[in-house]
């Protein structure tokens, strides 16, 4: 059993992590391997031993899209609790991550201990920037209806911001604003979502200064951002001029590959590793380990996974280690920022005609 | 729904053309296409398009032409109306059908998709400038329109004879919309393509060779194309010549597939139940059988070994088109070809080298009516 709960979600310092994390993920190694046929098979057809990795770089990794190609599960088809998907939103291939109870409940747990090290232990009045329909299906669960139920737990009074439309839900909104306006408040939302259908509308309004005393947490990726030309210091900028200039903003980059695994953006603007999981960097041409300052893929991390082999993934997402046990915000542990996706080097076949 | 169709290039008058009298081989056309070819192999185009200018110069097109002018108990006639639909990667594959299409004297319309490739920009700019000064592509048309308008009814009613490239699912829904009893058909759905190696000592100075072609072979198009060798089936071959061209193979490609599309690749075929045997420049899987067939994989090729060839070819899918190979002879040839679908064999290099026999097709006879005299 995993001790997870004595560690401090931010304090383990390189050595301590090491020896910690590495254990863990060696044991989900062997589980796997005994649970899982293809993942055994993939160990095997690469010559990989499990279990007995000396170093977290040495612990055998998944390409993220093998998820999209493959239904890989260390879980009993009857102990199936649910199967997230991702968004899809540019590929129609999803990914299908099969969870049991006990994956899905440590996913909570470690979730809730992770971000109320920035929210505080008391629940807040939680304002969601979507709709209500995103969590009823629990077949076909989305990222995003996933995302926005893991943060639920950290709310009371949970509002949908949006209809289903994504036009503002004036009326949720507003008796949201007179009933909370000068109280801690949780906002959680998708990135895009949060700028383009909550913080432009209410701009656009004259509703500035409203939720003074809010805390936001928001993900998914800047591409759309980009593409208008919004920053991450354009985006806090706007967003404190719109609700208040002592909001607290934290972005998070995690991935329905990795759940459990949210690292979530410092005062500094850093990205950190939390105990439970980490990052590192490899050479986009080679797969070596990148050091401090150099950018590559991500690979991620976490001792959740017990229900699926995703214990470590290599990602399509580019980032770069910024450094380790030395954030002047005082956290220990690997952080570093996300540079975006691996671009895409188009080929066609002679299938895709449409 | 007949709106938002685009001209890429040709006339855009299709639906009246009038029956005309060009026949095959027309001294017009074969001067049309000859241009076209002389300005792809002297102008700034892609390797993709100059394969294409090589393929339309002169000396062959009159080769062709050579072939049918022996037969005095035939006159060779054009089939009329032709509409083709191509997908719009492979570059220029849409461009080989049509022009053995053109060259047998059809009027043609060919759909290819709306996303245009940089190719194909600078194809139609090239067929419009010369159409400009020849008013060769009067009775051509080049077009693209939304997949869910009408236009593929109208054309599919229009026509004479429809061809259809593309994946088994585009070929399928576009046959939803039937034809009149009177028009053909003809389809290039999906295929899949591999490699029958038979070495021996004696062919050892020859793999630098072979390699250098295999290598030509998965690096174009990356592949992706139904030609591309994917698999590769050791015939009575040496474990240390195995090793040798492999090694030959990885020194030519450098880094034509990026590292991530290689690792996936191979770890699906591992977790498939393949063992990975070799793993530099490109990824070796070895399996008693063929994996992964149904995944668009980069930068990984499968291998097999057999004693027996007859065993190879019950090994082959059925949606089998080429066969790269070497050291099999004509009477091995038989015996793939009798035991499986195999639809064309190709020296190692030029297994993406279109050939008007493709596919197991004559695309000029198809093309074409032989009227009995």
């Amino acid at each position: 059993m995993s001790d997870w709960k004595s560690l401090e979600v931010f304090g383990l310092a390189k050595e301590d992590k090491q020896a910690w994390l590495l254990d863990e993920l060696n044991r989900l190694t062997l589980h796997h391997q005994a649970s899982c046929q293809p993942y055994a098979n993939l160990l095997a057809g690469q010559g990989q031993q499990a279990g007995v990795a000396e170093s977290l770089d040495a612990v055998p990794l998944v390409a993220a899209r093998l998820f999209k190609m493959l239904r890989l599960s260390s879980t009993q088809p009857e102990d199936v609790f649910k199967t997230l998907t991702s968004s899809g939103t540019t590929s129609q291939v999803k990914s299908q991550i099969v969870l049991d109870r006990d994956t899905a409940a440590l996913q909570s747990k470690v979730l809730v201990s992770l971000l109320s090290s920035f929210t505080g232990k008391a629940r807040r009045p939680m304002l969601i920037i979507d709709h209500d329909g995103l969590t009823s299906n629990r077949e076909g669960f989305s990222a995003r209806g996933a995302g926005v139920q893991g943060l639920s737990f950290f709310g009371r009074d949970h509002t949908y911001a949006l209809n289903a439309d994504m036009t503002p839900n004036w009326q949720a909104i507003d008796d949201f604003i007179a009933k909370y306006s000068s109280e801690p408040v949780l906002i959680f939302g998708f990135t895009f979502m949060v700028w383009q259908h909550f913080i432009q509308p209410l701009k656009a309004s004259g509703r500035i200064d409203q939720l003074s005393q809010a805390l936001m947490f928001h993900s998914g990726g800047w591409k759309k951002l980009q593409d208008r030309a919004v920053s991450n210091d354009t985006f806090k900028t706007t967003v404190r001029q719109v609700l208040g200039k002592d909001v607290a903003i934290h972005n998070f980059y995690g991935m329905v590959e990795q759940i459990g695994s949210v690292f979530v953006e410092c005062e500094q603007g850093h990205l950190h590793a939390p105990s439970y999981a980490d990052v590192i960097i490899r050479d986009q041409e080679t797969l070596e380990v990148k050091k401090i300052g150099k950018s590559g893929l991500i690979q991620v991390l976490s001792f959740i996974p017990k229900s699926y082999p995703g214990h470590s993934i290599l990602t399509e997402d580019l980032g770069r280690l910024l450094g380790e046990d030395d954030c002047p915000c005082g956290r220990k542990g690997r952080y570093f920022e996300v540079l975006g996706r691996l671009p895409k080097t188009e080929v066609r076949g002679c299938s895709d005609v449409f | 729904m007949s709106s938002n169709i685009q001209l890429w290039a040709g006339s855009p008058d299709y639906l009246q053309w009038s029956r005309t009298q060009i026949m095959p081989f027309s001294e017009k056309r074969v001067q049309f296409l000859v241009r076209l070819s002389e300005a792809l192999l002297s102008g700034h185009y892609s390797a993709t398009l100059i394969a294409l200018g090589f393929w339309l110069r002169e000396s062959q097109l009159r080769q062709w032409q050579q072939e049918y002018a022996k037969d005095d108990k035939v006159i060779l006639a054009p089939v009329g109306r032709v509409f083709i639909v191509s997908p719009s990667n492979v570059e220029g594959l849409f461009a080989y059908s049509w022009a053995l299409s053109y060259l047998m004297g059809n009027q043609t319309v060919v759909r290819v998709s709306e996303q245009l490739t940089d190719d194909q920009q600078a194809l139609f700019t090239l067929l419009e400038s010369l159409d400009v000064q020849t008013a060769g592509l009067s009775e051509q048309a080049f077009i693209s329109y939304d997949k869910r308008s009408d236009w593929t009814l109208k054309l599919s009613h229009w026509c004479q004879l429809r061809m259809l490239w593309g994946s088994d699912q585009s070929i399928e829904s576009i046959r939803q919309i039937p034809l009149l009893a009177q028009t053909q058909e003809w389809v290039f759905p999906d295929r899949y393509s591999v490699s029958i190696l038979h070495l021996t000592e004696a062919d050892n100075a020859k793999i630098p060779k072979l390699a250098e072609g295999f290598a030509r072979d998965v690096s174009t198009y990356q592949q992706q194309a139904c030609a591309s060798p994917k698999w590769v089936f050791w015939y009575q071959t040496d474990d240390a010549l195995q090793q040798r061209f492999w090694q030959a193979v990885d020194a030519c490609l450098g880094d034509v597939f990026p590292a991530n599309e290689r690792l996936v690749a191979s770890q699906y075929l591992c977790a498939l139940g393949g063992t990975e045997v070799f793993h530099d420049n490109i990824k070796v899987i070895d399996s008693a059988t063929v994996l992964g067939g149904e995944q668009h994989l980069r930068g990984v090729v499968g291998q097999s070994q057999f004693s027996d060839l007859a065993m190879i070819a019950t090994q082959l899918p059925d949606h089998i088109q080429s066969v790269a190979a070497f050291g099999l002879d004509q009477t091995a040839k038989v015996t793939v070809v009798t035991r499986s679908n195999v639809r064309q064999f190709a020296q190692m290099g030029r297994v993406l080298n279109f050939d008007k026999v493709w596919d197991g097709i004559d695309l000029t006879t198809i093309l074409s009516k032989k009227v009995r005299l």
